[in-house]
């Protein structure tokens, strides 16, 4: 029997804590992906050894579709692992991560396919591939160059899973809501649409609809405002929280329809600022500890 | 003779990088070789997605031995010379040299050795070198290491004669070293194991479930497809990019049919093909009647074990939910007009200090429905235009108001065609749709002034806006920097005008352009600024289209003399004619007599290097019989060029070469620097009508000294 959503977790996370990897929880902020967790963005930088998986909820304001697309979710869930250095069998890891959760690889045709991934809002680059599955897309995996404009040393591997498409290819369903994510059957059942169908409609609603822009606005400017004045007090953390609030703004007022095509770069250009200082600021403490 | 063989087992290489990989380790082999006195028959490079490796042919056992005889100073000579030579050749006495009488005088030599190391040790340096050295587009590092690869580097095969050639990369905690080991394919035979031929490397690893050669790999790739098609009596169009890419995205190809949903077959065609062959790389599929089947074809990387159904199923569920969104946003943007597409213009930006993309649109109308517009149609044979300007209005509008409808915002490479399509469905007329379409398809708008003149106007309309914009601000293309894709548009622009013989000026069209910005400045919601003026914009754009002209005739292999001499002033006002012209030339300095003539022009030209002013002729002042003949023949040739256009230029290069002997002879007998005054500049005034005439054909004071050096 296919895995239910949460053994999917369970499997994975078992899996990495095999490796040595620091089983952790989610950062309890709203963030576009996993890779803004401080454990990934932080700990990529300076030469200390780091190993550590988590699920983390991800916040796509523009992507909502009130529940009604099958495969499209304004929040969904990705499995990040990072390790520094990366290993010489990174590769090998993931495969077995993935036969471990219930791939056949004599059944299934997976594929390597180049994808570079940056991030601009965090100064960020990498190299590496597009994980596929039968043609359809099941994780990112990145050796990080650079983050916050500065260079990685030594390289970190970064591995997202993308939990729904994955969940959604085990168990065959053709709808995020029809996934089981208690692993019970019949009245026991509970599906990802019964803990999440009123999350999407609701806040879909928000994110196009509703939100306040001016309130939102005031928001970003007090949270990047807040960041720098964090970050002259060497408090790189909590500046960094700040920072990551502001780019979840940002996501609001651009689902809002707030923000042109021309203000757009000037809004991400402000992000990335505050997250170079943060990594900046990290890494000299790093270094000087 | 001996051969070598080597295998860098990579983490998957980007299929996009594969061939200028082999390319470029090809070169890099030779040059290595070469540099390294090895000699060699040949040299195959070899890719997979994990793999990049070559096998040489024909090396000898060591180098080639190295001798050279390096001369020093002479026999007696001063004590000095003979330290420094010493010194210079790394020797301690003149013992070690010998003496060699040559014409010049007697000589202490020294011969120059270098022993001839084994071909196995040079090959270590060799790898080792290429491998520290590889141009990759983009590199990275890995773990500790500091060894900029494409992705990790995880094994080196390399075997001469079947030893290993030692080769080690330090990678921080670990080394990797050579050896003559390697992995078959990834899930079907992963397992090492060992070889010391190429050839038992090549049947080891097809057993191993991978085809290493390239050309092999796509032929068996195309075979397997050829089978699958040939059970549903179905055809591929075979694209070559997307062939390339496939086959680089595999080891052992597979080929698989998948179906799919007729409910998406009402999309348009180009909606089908994007998805597929951009975000999915499979290929469309034609029925034995030649439409497009319900069907598509992907290459997987092995045999699913359960007949594929796995495999299959997946891509087709992938093919279905990018065929659903695109089938929603299908249906979506029908429930508004292209009007209304063009009014959201208002929202997007086109570059700050040029206005939005709304702005630019009421340019363009302005630009189709004006006297652009006009301009452009009074190349036609054609005569009723009136209805085309009111058309070009409206076209001018339209023309980018789908890049705010959801189909283009998923699909960006699809702008035009949507707005076409949609135009269609709306009852737009024909040509309004076409041209819609066509802004992007230059290549197709050969011809087009007669049955499209709108798409002609349309498609130059965009372009020289954009030009004239972001040339207005000071955004002038650099070296590598053309991040607005100016040059692109340029191109565009001379080839719709070459291609649909349009003898409008260049300045014209950008003059009009320029009062098109001007006119919208004065309007309250256009957002506008001020920039440089119309001549000095126009100056620069002069320049960079020169530039686009001169590297485009090179291409065509035109030869430098040639293309510097189309380029006659007031080169920009007839860009048909400037081609024309270009060939003319490229015509005239093939043949054999033109040389002798243009031989005669530089003559004139040089003597009248000097002579500023413009000197009349005095027929009442000729003294030598040359002089008269050789001013008859002008006459006769400017009455000739009188009748002939501009275009004649065969037949103006044949009137020129009559020019030759009346010249030959005036150089022969005639002395223009002589005492009297009067007669000296009468005969100036003789060559200054030479050259002009010549230079009313062509820019032939543009010709290298270099040409004329071989007398006839």
């Amino acid at each position: 029997m296919a895995l239910s959503f949460q053994e999917l977790i369970f499997k994975l996370q078992t899996f990495w804590a095999r490796q040595g990897c620091a089983v952790l929880q989610p950062y309890d902020l709203e963030m576009g992906a996993g890779t803004f967790h401080w454990a990934t963005t932080l700990k990529a930088l300076g030469k200390k050894p780091w190993k550590c998986a988590f699920v983390q909820p991800c916040r796509r304001p523009s992507d909502g579709r009130y529940g009604e697309n099958p495969i499209r979710l304004q929040c969904f869930h990705q499995f990040q692992v990072l390790i520094k250095p990366s290993p010489v069998n990174s590769q090998e890891l993931y495969l077995e991560s993935l036969k471990e959760i219930g791939i056949d690889f004599s059944k299934n045709d997976i594929r390597f396919v180049e994808d570079d991934w940056e991030s601009p809002t965090l100064g960020a680059a990498g190299l590496g591939w597009e994980v596929w599955c039968n043609g359809q897309e099941v994780s990112q995996y990145t050796y990080f160059q650079q983050m916050g404009g500065i260079p990685c040393d030594p390289v970190s591997l970064e591995l997202t899973y993308g939990l729904e498409r994955i969940a959604m290819i085990l168990q065959e369903v053709d709808a995020f809501w029809e996934l089981n994510w208690n692993g019970k059957e019949g009245l026991e059942k509970i599906t990802y649409g019964d803990i999440f169908l009123k999350f999407e409609k609701q806040f879909s609603a928000y994110n196009f609809e509703i939100a306040n822009t001016e309130v939102l606005y005031r928001h970003f400017q007090e949270a990047e405002q807040e960041s720098i004045d964090l970050l002259e007090k060497s408090l790189v953390l909590p500046a960094y929280e700040q920072c990551i609030k502001a780019s979840h703004l940002f996501n609001l007022l651009e689902a809002r329809g707030s923000i042109s095509v021309a203000e757009r770069a000037g809004y991400i250009g402000r992000v990335r600022a505050l997250a170079r200082a943060c990594c900046e600021k990290w890494i000299e403490q790093e270094n000087n500890s | 003779m001996a051969s070598f063989f080597f295998e860098l087992l990579t983490e998957e290489i980007p299929a996009r990088m594969q061939k200028e990989a082999r390319e470029n380790m090809k070169i890099l082999l030779r040059k290595e070789f070469e540099s390294q006195r090895l000699s060699f028959e040949d040299i195959y490079v070899f890719s997979t997605p994990r793999r990049l490796g070559a096998h040489i042919t024909g090396l000898p056992q060591e180098q080639k031995a190295y001798k050279e005889e390096v001369r020093g100073p002479r026999v007696g000579g001063p004590e000095v010379a003979i330290v420094g030579f010493l010194k210079s050749q790394k020797i301690t006495s003149l013992e070690q040299c010998f003496q060699k009488e040559t014409s010049k005088g007697n000589f202490w030599i020294y011969e120059r050795q270098e022993k001839s190391r084994s071909t196995k040790e040079v090959l270590e340096d060799i790898l080792t070198h290429i491998i520290q050295n590889f141009p990759w587009p983009k590199t990275m590092r890995w773990g500790e290491g500091t060894l900029p690869w494409i992705r990790p580097l995880r094994n080196i095969l390399a075997v001469f004669e079947k030893e290993v050639v030692s080769c080690k990369i330090n990678q921080g905690a670990y080394k990797i070293e050579s050896s003559s080991t390697t992995v078959g394919h990834r899930f079907l035979s992963s397992s090492p194991f060992r070889v010391l031929s190429y050839k038992d490397y090549t049947e080891k690893l097809k057993q191993h479930y991978v085809l290493v050669n390239p050309e092999e790999r796509q032929r068996i790739l195309l075979q397997r497809a050829e089978i699958e098609l040939q059970k549903k009596a179905l055809s591929l169009e075979v694209d070559s990019d997307l062939l390339e890419e496939v086959t680089s995205l595999v080891e052992w190809p597979i080929s698989y049919i998948g179906s799919i949903d007729t409910k998406f077959m009402t999309l348009p065609r180009e909606v089908l093909t994007t998805s597929m062959k951009v975000h999915q790389r499979y290929f469309s599929l034609k029925t034995s009647e030649g439409r497009m089947a319900p069907y598509f074809l992907f290459i997987a990387n092995q045999e699913g074990s359960d007949q594929g159904r796995t495999i299959i199923h997946g891509n087709e569920k992938i093919l279905a939910a990018r065929l659903t969104d695109a089938l929603f946003f299908w249906e979506q943007d029908q429930r508004q007009t292209l009007e209304t597409y063009g009014n959201l213009l208002r929202n997007r930006a086109f570059y700050k200090g040029l206005g939005t993309l709304y702005d630019k649109a009421k340019r363009l109308e302005e630009l189709c429905s004006g006297i652009f517009g006009k301009a452009i149609l009074e190349n036609r044979k054609t005569v009723n235009s009136q209805n085309l300007l009111e058309k070009g209005k409206k076209v001018g509008f339209l023309a980018k108001a789908d890049l705010t409808t959801q189909m283009v915002g998923e699909f960006p490479e699809l702008q035009g065609i949507m707005g076409s399509y949609y135009g269609r469905i709306e009852g737009h007329d024909d040509d309004i749709c076409h041209a819609i379409y066509h802004q992007y398809k230059i290549d197709m708008i050969e011809h087009f002034i007669e049955k499209y003149p709108l798409s002609v106007i349309v498609a130059l309309a965009d372009r020289v806006d954009t030009l004239y914009g972001f040339f207005s601000l000071g955004l002038i293309p650099t070296g590598s920097k053309d991040p607005f894709a100016l040059r692109r548009a340029a191109l565009g622009i001379i080839e719709v005008v070459k291609k649909n013989h349009l003898s409008v000026p260049l300045s014209f069209l950008f003059d009009q352009a320029h009062h098109a910005f001007e006119f919208q400045k004065g309007h309250s919601d256009s957002t506008y600024e001020k920039s440089r003026s119309f001549k000095e914009v126009w100056k620069d754009l002069c320049i960079f289209f020169a530039e686009r002209l001169r590297v485009l005739l090179k291409e065509e292999g035109y030869a430098y003399d040639t293309i510097q001499a189309s380029f006659k002033e007031g080169w920009e006002e007839n860009i048909p004619l400037f081609f024309e012209r270009a060939t003319a030339l490229d015509v005239f300095f093939k043949e054999s007599n033109s040389q002798a003539l243009l031989f005669a022009y530089r003559r004139a030209s040089s003597i009248l290097r000097d002579v500023k002013m413009s000197l009349k002729i005095d027929s009442s002042l000729f003294v030598q019989q040359e002089e008269v003949s050789l001013f008859k023949s002008l006459e006769k040739v400017k009455g000739k060029f009188g009748i002939l256009e501009d275009k004649d230029f065969a037949q103006k290069f044949l009137e020129l070469s009559t020019l030759k002997s009346p010249l030959d002879a005036f150089f022969d007998h005639v002395t223009v620097n002589v005492a009297d005054k009067a007669i000296c500049q009468n005969r100036l005034a003789l060559l200054q009508e030479v050259t002009s005439l010549f230079e009313s054909v062509a820019d032939f004071s543009k010709i290298e000294k270099d040409t004329f050096n071989k007398k006839p």
